[in-house]
């Protein structure tokens, strides 16, 4: 649990589940929602009001943050640029708004901001990310990295690992160093299970449908822990032996190499700072811990009762769920890898409990750690200690 | 032993020293933005390391 020093992670939902494409696995467009909303600048400065000075690392998040106007986001960065404390910026995107007018933006705004956008490798890859008629955003997301080259602005890619892109681990990293732009990429898991999609009334919801019928067991899109794990190794050896590393950085392939030298990490995966470091500000006032966890699940309270954060940290809102979180991480307890594991993503592990894929979850993290350890170099052994 | 072979090394040393402590590093598994200053510091030193052994 975090001390009343410790930074957090905040995720700030501009715009709640608002999106302009439809992606076939998107979890914030399974949460309750009432209506679309955006947050609020008085929402905002109550909540920088409760962090105190404390150090945070903010991410604009959504739905897709770009929806917001640009007035208003600048409002917002202002309120952050207040803050007391040291704060980092960040925002994830799906890339399909981003144009000249949000670079300037943010070269003037923040011009420190890290940008991440949303692509599923190459274009067989990418084939959920779509719009809400199921016509492929591929080609406008690639404008935008190709804008951000040309503007010398480096950006990070989030690769949603969905059984699309198994098997093709060299293609897909080979298709991302085509970027110029790109200098971190995150192979990010999707292994959703018993998911419930909502059932907007979207031209492409027969489509959302034939891909999670009844929201029992593995969607059509998610991958098991093994095959995550298949891919990754895959991915490993041709970012090693092609020199990919010159060009950009793989998560969670920096996280283990960090894990077995005994280094602390910031992605979350690999990291003993977990969801209890992370609060999540929705623009209805609803405050969560991370929201890779479903609401009302991941609810620690409201805006409107709250006088400092720390009155959310220790989860006397939600004892189930930090009850839930201990009994997971007990789990590892005696776990041969529990140094470089870490525990995993808690949102991860939290909808196999009790289902096979619950010990799969570890074998494949122990898989994958062991195939990046045995591919560094090994010290020199005139170095070693005797 | 190829330069590639050489430069991941340098590349793990650099990440493996890298100091996170007092950093705001904070990635959840939906985040790709952070670690773009991460990749220049890295590969500042992989350049540094070719550099000395030329």
């Amino acid at each position: 649990m975090p001390t009343s020093t410790d930074h957090l992670l905040v995720v700030l939902k501009l715009v709640g589940e608002t999106c302009n494409i439809n992606c076939h696995y998107c979890y914030e467009r399974r949460k309750p929602y009432d209506r679309s909303q955006y947050l609020k600048p008085e929402a905002v400065e109550r909540f920088l009001v409760a962090c105190g000075d404390r150090p945070l690392a903010i991410q604009l998040h959504g739905g897709e943050p770009l929806l917001m106007k640009r007035p208003r986001m600048a409002e917002l960065l202002r309120l952050c640029r207040a803050y007391p404390g040291r704060t980092h910026m960040a925002i994830q995107t799906n890339g399909t708004l981003l144009d000249d007018e949000w670079f300037d933006f943010f070269d003037r705004e923040w011009p420190g901001i890290e940008i991440g956008v949303s692509l599923d490798g190459d274009e067989k890859g990418n084939v959920h990310r779509v719009d809400f008629h199921d016509r492929p955003t591929y080609p406008r997301v690639v404008a935008a990295l190709e804008l951000a080259a040309s503007r010398g602005r480096p950006v990070g890619i989030i690769v949603v690992v969905t059984r699309r892109v198994l098997g093709r681990a060299a293609a897909v990293l080979d298709r991302i160093a085509g970027f110029p732009a790109v200098r971190a990429v995150k192979l990010a898991p999707c292994f959703d299970y018993n998911v419930l999609t909502k059932d907007y009334r979207t031209p492409n919801r027969r489509s959302l449908k034939i891909l999670n019928p009844d929201g029992q067991g593995m969607p059509g899109w998610a991958t098991s822990p093994m095959e995550y794990a298949r891919f990754t190794m895959e991915a490993f050896d041709h970012w090693r032996d092609r020199g990919l590393f010159h060009q950009f950085t793989v998560e969670p392939f920096v996280s283990v190499i960090r894990s077995v030298a005994g280094q602390a990490n910031g992605y979350e995966a690999f990291s003993y700072r977990k969801a209890p470091f992370v609060v999540t500000l929705y623009p209805d006032g609803r405050v969560g811990t991370t929201d890779e966890i479903d609401l009302p699940l991941s609810a620690l309270g409201r805006l409107d009762d709250l006088d400092t954060i720390d009155d959310l940290l220790d989860f006397s809102g939600n004892p189930q769920l930090r009850d839930r979180f201990r009994i997971l991480l007990d789990k590892c307890t005696g776990c041969s890898h529990e140094a470089t594991c870490r525990g995993g993503m808690l949102s991860e592990r939290m909808p196999y409990e009790g289902t096979p894929y619950e010990e799969e979850y570890c074998a494949a993290r122990r898989l994958l750690i062991d195939h990046v350890a045995a591919g560094l170099p090994r010290p020199s052994p005139a170095l070693s200690p005797s | 032993v190829s330069d590639d072979n050489l430069d991941f090394d340098a590349f793990v040393e650099a990440v493996q020293e890298e100091q996170l402590e007092d950093d705001l590093v904070h990635e959840a598994a939906h985040s790709a933005a952070v670690s773009t200053r991460r990749w220049r510091d890295y590969s500042d030193k992989v350049a540094g390391t070719a550099d000395r052994s030329v």
